[in-house]
């Protein structure tokens, strides 16, 4: 053993020291991941460095495929594809995250809850789950969607009631591996101190508990993010996700599709950049699970 | 296993109820009556909805003809399809959607199903690795690029199939492989985990040590635990194939009733949007109990379970 590692030794190595060493060794998820960093930062970005804005016309051009001006082509109304797929990529993006955390919020307190009461109320709210489970969502996210129709008027509020409603109805899983989590830490000895010690049971469940969850919910998190996107996907697909003049990978993806007999390039390069931060969000998701070596968040 | 069947059953009732309960008091709850908002709608189609779901009357008056409308299947007018019920539509489009759906099923099990075994059975090998590979590229292409690219490359520039309707027999194979290839993909990494867990285990090793032969081993002893994966993923799967009707229906212009749900939805049809969406929960209920009942008949730990 040389000096150096035995000295690590001594140090102790944390559990996140252990998982990003795990997780280097997996190059595959480790470039996935960096791939799907970038293409997040081009997103966030890009618009900004483009010469060309999401709405800007060259009734000239109409849509002409790739060139040196416009890497991506451009539609119909001559419009830059690059830019409008970055934009696009901001709101799937945007709803993505933003879905998951609002399963993330609903599933952790629901499952720490249930986990630490145990007994009855355990059963009884895990029951709920179960039933639930048993119920299609998306026909609820588009039943939402009409009923609350007459009350929204901007494209944002559309906006937002598609991922609070996507990220109400994702939050099942996560209930469950949490308490499934918190079962198992509420046993332990770090548990019976606290509460020997007299901390009311809100406080062992938010400060104790529940930062002890945090791997399997950062590992379903990153698992959950793709689910979300392309049920957005779909929904603006059918035509009852985000609207123009918002656009959304989704909804460019409809728009290709519609003419992709004459203009291939606007089906091609919005489904190439959907699928591929799919693909990598789902294999960094694999990687990630198996370096913090959590169980039961598969599938 | 009886008293087991008899709860699962009791619960998927349950589910139908919070289903439909859940419906009934999202739309009242919403300002703007989606039936009283409606525009568009004839008066004879208003007056009719209005006598069908008893809206002149209080609240819990109304929720009980509800319920008892629902029992019976009666789900009021289509606004938009003048004259028609909503029971009517759903009773003409839903076979359609039903046939596409379980087409799509055989091609995901008989194309997903034995490349997940094979890959399992030669683990870290090219055929497995480059078949699993294709499939994680498969769950990553979503319905709405598949049914596109597949209608580009063998409807219109090797021009074997129609792109669109559906009017000779042909025609179905594009929609059904388009929405089976995804769960084609996603069975075969059922099936490969399944399969690599029920090889590693004991009772392999014995048949192993007194020399049956490797293919009987894989067909006989190790498929039916292999394979019980797949069988809890059919639940979900379900559900998954109704929102691919809707894409998939919309992408090859099937007129089944994806469609016409979706179509409801954007038209704002309300009472063809709510029965049928009563219709889709109920569907999945029942298939979901199906699956569970199948379950336990198959799998004999289950079966000791709820014993």
């Amino acid at each position: 053993m040389t000096p150096t590692s035995s000295m690590a030794l001594e140090r102790g190595s944390s559990l996140w020291k252990d998982a990003f060493h795990r997780l280097q060794q997996n190059k595959l998820a480790v470039l996935c991941l960096i791939i799907f960093v970038f293409i997040a930062v081009l997103c966030i970005v890009g618009p900004w460095l483009s010469p060309y804005s999401e709405s800007q016309t060259d009734l000239n051009l109409k849509a002409t495929g790739p060139s040196k001006a416009h890497w991506f082509g451009t539609d119909q109304l001559g419009r830059d594809l690059l830019v409008r797929v970055m934009e696009g990529g901001r709101i799937s993006l945007a709803v993505g995250l933003a879905a998951t955390l609002v399963s993330v919020l609903i599933g952790v307190a629901y499952g720490a809850t249930a986990g630490y009461l145990g007994g009855k109320t355990d059963a009884a709210l895990m029951r709920i789950v179960d039933v639930l489970f048993g119920i299609p969502f998306i026909i609820f996210v588009i039943l939402l969607r009409v009923v609350m129709d007459p009350i929204l008027h901007t494209p944002w509020q559309k906006l937002m009631v598609l991922f609070l409603a996507i990220g109400a109805v994702e939050w099942l899983t996560m209930a469950r591996i949490v308490r499934g989590q918190v079962l198992t830490l509420s046993k332990m000895e770090f548990t019976e101190a606290a509460r020997s010690l007299g901390l009311s049971s809100r406080r062992i469940i938010f400060a104790h508990l529940i930062p002890n969850t945090l791997g399997p919910v950062i590992v379903y998190s990153t698992l959950t993010v793709p689910a979300v996107m392309l049920t957005e996907a779909v929904l603006s697909f059918i035509g009852l996700g985000v609207e123009p003049p918002q656009s959304s990978w989704g909804l460019l993806i409809k728009d290709g599709a519609a003419a992709m007999e004459t203009y291939p390039w606007l089906l091609v390069f919005p489904a190439i950049l959907f699928a591929l931060s799919l693909f990598c969000l789902n294999f960094a998701g694999d990687g990630l699970r198996d370096a913090l070596d959590v169980k039961g968040a598969k599938d | 296993m009886f008293r087991y069947l008899l709860s699962r059953f009791l619960q998927s009732l349950l589910v139908l109820w919070v289903v439909v309960t859940a419906i009934f008091f999202m739309v009242k709850a919403t300002p703007g009556d989606p039936f009283a908002s409606e525009k568009a709608a004839s008066k004879y189609v208003i007056e009719q909805n209005n006598k069908v779901f008893g809206l002149d009357k209080p609240l819990l008056v109304q929720y009980g003809i509800y319920l008892k409308n629902s029992l019976q299947g009666e789900m009021g007018w289509s606004f938009k399809a003048e004259g028609r019920s909503v029971r009517e539509i759903i009773a003409e489009s839903f076979p359609t959607s039903m046939r596409l759906g379980l087409l799509a099923l055989a091609i995901a099990v008989v194309i997903g199903t034995p490349i997940g075994v094979i890959a399992a059975v030669r683990q870290n090998s090219l055929s497995d690795y480059i078949p699993m590979s294709l499939a994680m590229i498969g769950i990553c292409l979503p319905t709405f690029v598949m049914g596109p690219l597949l209608a580009i490359v063998f409807g219109l520039k090797l021009g074997w199939f129609n792109v669109a309707g559906l009017s000779e027999w042909s025609d179905w194979v594009l929609p059904a492989t388009t929405m089976g290839l995804f769960y084609a993909a996603y069975f075969a990494r059922l099936a490969r985990a399944g399969m690599l867990e029920t090889l590693s285990q004991d009772f392999i090793r014995t048949a192993k040590a007194k020399g049956v032969p490797g293919w009987r081993i894989v067909i006989f002893h190790a498929l039916r635990g292999g394979l019980l994966p797949l069988l809890s993923f059919l639940g979900p799967a379900m559900a998954g194939i109704v929102v691919g009707s809707f894409v998939v229906e919309r992408v090859f212009q099937i007129p089944g009733l994806g469609q016409h749900f979706t179509e409801a939805a954007l038209n704002k049809d309300s009472a063809l949007v709510l029965g049928t969406a009563a219709f889709y929960c109920a569907i999945l209920v029942v298939a979901n109990l199906l699956v569970d009942v199948l379950q336990v008949l198959l799998n004999p730990r289950l079966r000791f379970a709820a014993s």
